[in-house]
Order: structure tokens, then sequence, then C-alpha cells
């Protein structure tokens, strides 16, 4: 296991490193020169020299970079040029909203896969299975935005939450529940969006799970069915299902996108789209840098714990 | 290999074999230099246990494995030597059966089509002559060409794909085969009829066989002489009927005593081989045998075993014969 | 009884004399009291495409001490059948017909049971066939248990072997987990795993065939069952290596008056290690009796004609085996008569017409199904001498 910690962490350095790179090369990469990227519509040829002296753009590339660098890794990622803040504090607000949007999607979605795969693991082919399986099938194909929209009613009115959905944002400084209220929608959506693909995946895993050799030894040692289920097919079957968080984190970033932009929350999402149509490239380039090293970190956890879940692969 | 068996022709003549495997920074010699010659017409068994590098040694010879060092002489022809459609020419000569026949045959292909690849491939015979060549080998092997030849091959059971291996395998005439574990997955009466068969063959086709299995028996019901390896090297090589009545090395009498006859008078050996086959990767010094032989001695630790003739043909690498050496009958240096 | 955690619940009635094994108390039957009583047994699939009769009309005994062979080429229904003695078949889609009875176990001070502690009938009821899982728990591990055939698909790749083993003497037999894993490294002793400690640590992947083989039994063994069923316990071992199983579990099955249902295919393995055996084809049984009986006294000529197919040690090179020509019935299409008849050398109209019931030979316990039989012959008395050990006789010079 040390030895499969080590190799990974190693992995992970040389990833984020490649990360911050490309990153790095987002404003030297656009046409014309970073100044002209930077300031974009605001661009002066004085504003220009000032901002080469200050960033330091007359020096040489791997000079810029590793000054970046440097100051990315105390978390200083400058003066929005164009808005006049700190992009730190930017994302400070935007980042909160996105991180509970996924927390709290991906816990809802893994809390109801799990027993429902279950439950139709448990009896492949007959009703529920059936029923469980047809109902994922048609969500699947059911996009985000969709599933937003055909919720407003529903959550607003029948279940009277009448926070969610007035597009106004609570902080949770404000209080949880009011928070909460206010997430409802967006939450619900991108939980059934999860749930869906982890419903699939685990129950298929379960299934041929449960037919090997080593559950009818485990029967025939006389435990109980629960345990059984516990302590002998949960482990090998969840092996997939991390791995399928690990993808599907990847695909949240779009997911929270989406999700923000129909609910109104003022997240990661919204503020990338609009880094995006404004142009912002520092915004742009921080937003991708933290949110893909925020998918590599979140990915590379599920890899150790993949490997503590089957030691053959983490003992080769 | 022993002079005595000079009024012979060689058919297959292979010196110092090795076949080694990279595994990280370390090196499994997987083969460690094996000496030994097949005659025209004889069928050579070789025994051993599972990861000993029998398969290896079987895979060496037909080139699928690249040999590290050593060479493989097929009639006049050194086959280590070739290299692409000289070597492919010259594989013709040597065929190969293997132990899963449901595996080895592909599953969405007529039986016909499978047994004619070969004859395809070196486009060796068309039309009503190929049809021919396909119809006998079929019936030879006992396979209604009428009945099963427009079959898929995945409707067929383990012993009429094993049938249907070998009428592919004789499709270009080869002059060897190599079995490794042809009948270890087939049922006993099943197997039976499949050694009959090779039997049969081999004496319709004038073939020379070598025969790689694990199961002591089946090996002696086919064998002229038997070869016993472990870890990589060969411990006795002799005469079938000879070696199995009066195994010289201890390893091979171990193996004879724990195999299991089919009759209860038979005698129960209590002592039985302790422990496993250390890693090929640490393979242990002087006689490979040495941490499980009883008789191992400091000798067996520092000095590699040569092969040294007891009788005729008959060969041990052992510091300690279970069999006494005949001096005269034994020049120096008998082996290559 | 529904409760596994405490283990005096689990046998009912004799719950006071339970205890684990070191103990002074020791449970075995008298000897030659019936332990497994299988009657008129049949197991039938409900396929898509019809039923299928694996097993059908299966009946035999298992007396306590005493090792039992069930020899059978692919399709005989011989792996159907130890299933469906262990109680172990899918519930859905399966029917168990006849009965399988286990004794209920025998609690008594060593020696005592020899003394007149013998129950009248010993057999009451525990019914397998008809039980529920929940009973049936009560049975697996403590009564009977199983070696399956494959100890790399049978072990939990994902768990410790230790746990594997220790899970058993936890659960059903309420020990803490340290006495637990004190009693996993003993039975890995036992079962002849060197450094038990570290192995106990060990996963799967990382022991040999033969190793994870001889977890396995330490498993099966871990809460003293009386009845070992072993299903092909050594196929795919190498010889050597087989021969050190098959001497473990002879000394073990010696050691704990344990009986053993010793299911294989090969004829080999039963000859010398069996008191009796059962050589079932087409699902059925065809012959059995005891061990010598039936290899030298056997009048079934599917018994006779394995055994000449049978390649022996002892036959001169090239020698010609004698086969059976056909290959084992397809079980879901069974001719009318005797399962063997169409590769029968002897058959006759009417085995092809007729399917012969078991019949008694003068011999005890020596039954066979056949209508055309060999002729009876005096089976001869042991001869076996045990040979002499390797490296004695050996010659230095």
């Amino acid at each position: 296991m040390g030895k499969y910690l080590l190799r990974r962490l190693i992995f992970l350095v040389w990833i984020l490193i490649a990360v911050s790179i490309i990153c790095f090369m987002i404003i030297h990469l656009l046409p014309g020169s970073p100044s002209e990227a930077i300031l974009g519509t605001g661009w002066t040829p004085q504003g220009a020299a000032l901002l080469n002296k200050q960033l330091g753009l007359d020096q040489p590339l791997i000079m810029q970079y590793l000054t970046w660098l440097g100051h990315v890794l105390t978390l200083n990622f400058g003066q929005d040029y164009i808005t006049q803040t700190s992009i730190a504090s930017t994302l400070k607000v935007a980042l909160p909203p996105t991180i509970e949007l996924v927390v709290l999607s991906q816990l809802i979605s893994l809390g109801l896969a799990i027993p429902v795969a279950t439950f139709a693991a448990l009896r492949p082919n007959k009703l529920f299975d059936k029923l469980a399986n047809l109902g994922s099938f048609g969500l699947l194909s059911v996009p985000t935005y969709v599933i937003i929209t055909l919720l407003y009613i529903p959550i607003t009115q029948w279940l009277n939450v009448p926070n969610s959905g007035t597009a106004s944002y609570v902080p949770m400084s404000q209080g949880l529940l009011t928070n909460l209220e206010s997430l409802l929608i967006p939450i619900v959506a991108l939980s059934i969006g999860s749930f869906v693909v982890y419903f699939r995946v685990f129950r298929a895993d379960l299934i041929s799970t449960l037919q090997e050799e080593y559950i009818t030894m485990a029967r025939s040692k006389g435990i109980s069915r629960r345990r059984i289920l516990f302590r002998h097919a949960y482990r090998p079957s969840s092996v997939a299902l991390i791995s399928t968080i690990g993808v599907n984190m990847a695909g949240l970033v779009t997911g929270t996108f989406i999700a923000e932009q129909v609910a109104a929350v003022p997240g990661i999402g919204s503020s990338l789209v609009g880094a995006i149509f404004q142009p912002d490239y520092q915004l742009l380039q921080a937003i991708v840098l933290v949110t893909a090293t925020i998918v590599i970190v979140v990915n590379f956890g599920l890899d150790l714990l993949t490997g503590y879940i089957d030691p053959r692969i983490s003992r080769d | 290999m022993s002079e005595t068996n000079s009024d012979k022709k060689v058919l297959l003549e292979v010196r110092d074999l090795r076949v080694e495997f990279r595994k990280g920074k370390r090196v499994v010699s997987a083969v460690a230099g094996l000496d030994f010659d097949i005659y025209e017409g004889e069928t050579l068994g070789l025994v051993g246990e599972s990861g000993c590098g029998k398969s290896t040694t079987g895979r060496a010879l037909m080139l699928i494995e690249q040999p590290t060092a050593g060479t493989v002489k097929l009639g006049d022809v050194e086959i280590t030597k070739l290299k692409g459609r000289a070597l492919r020419a010259a594989r013709r000569q040597m065929q190969m059966i293997f132990q899963d026949p449901i595996s080895s045959l592909n599953p969405r292909r007529r039986v016909k089509d499978i047994v004619a690849e070969p004859i395809d491939c070196w486009r060796a015979a068309k039309g009503e002559e190929r049809e021919k060549i396909i119809f006998d080998l079929l019936t030879k092997v006992g396979i209604d060409p009428r009945v099963y030849g427009n079959r898929y091959a995945r409707q067929f059971s383990g012993g009429q794909c094993q049938r249907i291996s070998i009428a592919r395998s004789l499709a270009m005439k080869p002059q060897m085969l190599i079995c490794d574990e042809m009948v270890s997955a087939l049922d006993v009466s099943i197997q039976a009829q499949i050694l009959n068969l090779l039997e049969d063959l081999k004496e319709e086709y004038g073939l020379t066989l070598l025969f790689i299995a694990h199961d002591l028996a089946v090996v002696k019901n086919v064998s002229d002489r038997v070869a016993v390896m472990y870890l990589g090297k060969f411990c006795e090589i002799g005469p079938s009927d000879v070696m199995y009545a009066e195994p010289a090395h201890p390893y091979t009498k171990f193996l004879l005593s724990a195999a299991l006859e089919a009759d209860p008078d038979s005698p129960r050996h209590d002592q039985v081989l302790e422990g496993e086959p250390p890693s090929p990767l640490d393979p242990p010094s002087g006689c490979r045998f040495r941490t499980r032989c009883p008789n191992a001695t400091e000798l067996c630790a520092s000095t590699v075993p040569e092969m040294q003739t007891l009788s005729d043909g008959h060969q041990v690498a052992c510091h300690f014969p279970l069999v006494p050496v005949r001096r005269s009958a034994a020049p120096a240096g008998a082996d290559a | 009884m529904s409760d596994p955690q405490t283990p005096n619940n689990q046998i009912p009635e004799e719950n006071a004399g339970m205890a684990a094994r070191g103990s002074n108390k020791i449970t075995f039957l008298p000897p030659d009291a019936p332990l497994l009583r299988v009657d008129n047994v049949s197991t039938t699939f409900h396929t898509p495409r019809g039923d299928v009769r694996a097993v059908s009309n299966i009946s035999f005994e298992v007396r306590s001490n005493e090792v039992v062979g069930i020899v059978g080429e692919s399709g005989s229904g011989k792996t159907v059948l130890s299933r469906t003695l262990m109680g172990l078949q899918p519930r859905h889609g399966v029917t168990v017909d006849g009965s399988i009875t286990f004794a209920k176990r025998y609690v008594a001070e060593r020696g005592d049971a020899i003394d007149g502690q013998v129950p009248e009938n010993p057999l009451v009821g525990f019914e397998v066939a008809r039980a529920k899982e929940s009973d049936l728990r009560t049975v697996w591990g403590v009564e009977v248990a199983m070696v399956f055939q494959d100890p790399m698909t049978s072990l939990n790749p994902v768990q410790r072997v230790g746990n594997q083993i220790s899970e058993g003497l936890r659960v059903r037999q309420g020990m803490s987990k340290a006495d637990a894993k004190k009693r996993a490294i003993e039975l890995l002793t036992q079962v002849g795993i060197p450094s038990p400690e570290e192995r106990y640590r060990a996963y799967p992947n990382q022991l040999s065939g033969g190793m994870r083989q001889r977890v396995m039994i330490a498993i099966a063994l871990a809460c003293n069952p009386r009845l070992l069923l072993a299903d092909e316990p050594t196929t795919g071992l190498d010889v050597t290596i087989q021969a050190q199983i098959l001497n473990l579990l002879e000394d073990l099955q010696r050691r704990y008056h344990m009986s053993v249902l010793l299911v294989t295919h090969d004829l080999g393995v039963v000859a010398t290690r069996t008191d009796r055996i059962v050589v079932m084809y087409g699902g059925r049984v065809v012959e059995c009796g005891n061990t010598r009986d039936v290899f030298y006294g056997h009048r079934m000529p599917y018994t006779e004609a394995l055994l000449k197919s049978t390649p022996k040690i002892s036959n001169s090179s090239h020698s010609r085996l004698q086969t059976i020509p056909g290959r084992p019935p397809d079980i879901l299409n069974l001719p009318p008569g005797c399962s063997f008849a169409p590769r029968c050398s002897y058959a006759t109209e009417k085995c092809h017409q007729e399917r012969p019931e078991l019949e008694a030979t003068e011999n005890e316990g020596h039954f066979f199904a056949c209508w055309n039989p060999l002729p009876a012959r005096k089976t001869p008395p042991a001869t076996r001498s045990d040979a002499s050990e390797i490296g004695v006789d050996s010659v230095r010079d």
C-alpha cells in the first residue's frame, strides 16, 4: 500500500504541474499579446506598458511561469484588471455554493443509489428491478435543464418551498434552512442525474458479484444474508462505482454550470460563463486552475480508496 | 545426445535453450539451459509441475516465445536463425496443439475453414484438391465432414474441438507436433479417445511428438522417452519404462509416488514432497531442487549437478542419483 | 435459532454441551451411526426451455467417520448433487425432491458414546431438502462444511484470509476477536501453512494455489463440522500438491472423526482414500459400494470402462487405452433407457427402452444398475503395502 500511495502521489504531482502549465499558457496562447488579452477592450498603449511591467510580462517565459506559480501556490491570483477586484475574493464568493451543490448532490445520489441498487440486485429481473431499471433509463435520457424546469412546479408549489426558484440565492451565513431552500431545485436536479448513473453501475456490479463462487462459499459458512451483503459483496462491487464518481466529478463542473445558470446560483459555473463572455481571461485562468485541481485531488483520493478496497490494485 | 542412440536420426536438436522474462528489474529464467534431441518418429514426454517452464519450452521451440539464447535445429535447418518468411516456412514443419481446445478455435468459423486455414494460408491446394484434403483429415480424426464440416466451432464439445485442432495441425503434413497439455481439460473417457487417435495418426503420418503434460500416467502411455523438468531445468531424461521403474532423481521419485493410481491396492506413499517450488525469480544455488530434497548436502548447494548417464539414454542431473551410475557406459561429456 | 450471534442457539436441544474443539467435550457419533441419509433425491432446474433434471433418484448414506467418494465425469450431476446436499442451490428456479437428513449433533464426553449413550434414532429429521435458508444456516459450517473446487474464485479476493477464517468463529461461535484470531492462526498451522501469523494478513492473490486450498480447508474446518463435503478439492493442483492436500484431508478426518464426502472425476483420488464410492452417470447412481468391491468387483459396464480408460503409470509405454465411444450424455436430452446404453458395448434392445434400477449384489452395500451386468467376482483381500520412504533407499556413490 505504501508503494502504491507513493506512486499515485508522484503521478498526482506531475498532473498538477501539467495542469498549471496549461492554465498558465491560456493567456499566452491567445491571439495578440497577453496585455491585449487581459485588458480586453480597455487596452491602451500606456496601460499595456504598465501592465507588462507590473506582471513582469517583459521577463522570459519560464521566469513568468515560476513567479505566477509562486503566487498561485499562496492563493494569490492577482488583481482582476477588468472588474478591479481581487480574483481570490471573487473565487471565495463563487466556490461555496458550487461545492455545496456538488457535495450534497453526490451524497444524496449515492445515498439513494446504493440501497435502490441493492434492492434491485437482490432480485434481478423481478418487478422492482425492472421498474428501477426502466425509470433510470428514462431519466438518463433527460438533460439537466429539462429536469430543472420540470422540478419548478412540484417543488415551489406542491411542496410549497417558495424560496426555491425565486432566483435569489441565499448564502449559508444567512441561515442553513433558507440557504438549502434556495438551492433545492439544482440539488435535486443534479442528484437525479448522478443517481441514474450510480444506480446502473452499482446494480450491474452487485448482480455479478452475488453470483461469484465466494459468495456461495460465504453462505456455506452459515453467516447471515445481511453480513454476506455488507461484508462480502459490497466491497468488491464498489470499485466501478468509485471510478464512476471520479469520472462524474469532471462532468459535474459542466453540470453545475447549467444548474447554476438555470437556478440563478452565483457559483463557479456562473462565474465561468461570465468570464468566458466578458472575456475575462485572468478570472478564466483562475477558475480553470482551481476546478481542475479540485477534480484531480478528488480523483486522487478516490484512487487511494479503490486501492484500499481492492488490494489487488494496490499490491501488484 | 547419447552415443548409443546415434543409430537413430535426430529430428530436433536443442542446445542450451534459454528463455528469460524481465519482471521489473529482475530476470526470471523460465527455461534455464536445456540440451536435448528428439529422434525421428519418437515421442518425447515432458513432465513437470506448473511454473516449471515446460510450456515455455514448447513455445520457444516454435519460436512463439523468442529464446534468449541457444539453438534449435529442425533437421538441417537452424530455426533460431530464421526470420520472416523463412521462419514461417520452417514452422510448417512443426505444429502446436494447445490445452484449451475450445478457446484455441475461432468460434465463429466453420470447421472446414478452420482445418483449411493452413492450406489457404500457404496456398497449398485449391478447389477439389483442397476439399479432398479437408475431407480426409476430418474423417481421420473421427469427425464426419458431411455432417459436421459446415458447423461452427462453438457447437462442439471439448473433445471434438481437440479433434479439429489435430486435423488442422496435420493439414500441412508437419514432421513434428508439439502437444501442450492437450488432454488435461478432457474427461477420462474422451482423453483416452484422443490419446489413441494421436497414436494412430503418429503411426500413419510418421510424426515426431513432443508431449507436454503434468499427468505422469498420460505421459507414460504415449512417450518413448520422458524428460522431467523442475524450475527451468531437466532433472532426468530417459526411456519411459526404465525411468518410471527406476527413477534416479529424487524429484522424479516424488512425482511418481504422488501420482494417484486408480487402484485401491496401489502403494500409498505417506512421505510426500513438502513445500512448494521456490520462485524462479530467485532460484536456489547449485541444484535447483536441493531446498526440497531430503538427500541434499553442501555439495548440492555449491555445485550445479551435471547431466550424467546411468544407462542407455537414461541421464540424470543429481549429485546423488538413486540409481548407481554405470561408469563404463558413461563416457565423459556424453551430453552436449 | 434465528440469532446467529449466540452460538448456544445454533443447535436446538443439545446446546448445553456445544463446545468448540479443544475443550474436553467432543462431538462424535458412535461408529457406523448414519450421519447423512440421502433418500430418493432429485434436483430439477426450471429453465425457460423446460425442466432439466440434473440429478435423479439418488439414495445413499454417509456414516460417521466414513469417507465416501462420488465419482463421475462432466454432466454426471456430481456437482449439482453436492450443492443439493448442502442446500446451496438457489431458491428460485430449482426444485429438490426426496429427503436429505442430517443426524443431530450428538455430544458426549470422549468415549461415552460407545457406552450406550447413543440416541435411539439420531436421524431426527433435519430435512435439508425442505429447510428454509435461516434453518440451513444453523447447520452450515457447524454441522456440514464445504471445500470448494477452485480456491481462486471461492475465496473473497478483497478480504484477508485471516478474516475469512475467523468470520465463522466469531459469527457462529461468538468468539471474541482476539480468540478467533488465535484460533484462526491455529487452524492455519494445522493445515500446514508456514508462518501462519503472516499469512493471516495475506490476501488470497498473494498465495499459491495449494496454499489457497489449504486456506479453504481451514475455513471449512473452523467450526468443527461433522461432515465435510469436498467438491473436486484437488482439481487443478499439481500432483505433489494434490498429494499434500489429500493427505491433509485424511489426517484431519481421522483426527476429528469427521465424515468426508469426496466428489471427484478422478478415480485415482478415491481409490486409496475412501471407504465407499458412488459412481454417477447421467445424473443417476449407476453403481455404489465399498471401494474395493467397486474397483475389483464392479458389475456395471460403465465403471469398468471408466477404469480401463484411465491411463496407469504401470502401463508400459504406447499401451493402448480402452476407450468409451461417444461422449458423456447431454443432461438436457437423456435417453429413455439406461443413460449409458448408447456408449455401452453390452447394450441390448432392453437397455435402450427400459431404465435399470439399482440392484443389490452379494457384497453388502454394493449396488449396480444394469440389465446386462458383468459377472460377479470375488473381491480380493487388500494387499496394499505402504511404500518405503524416499531418501532412505537412495543410492549414494
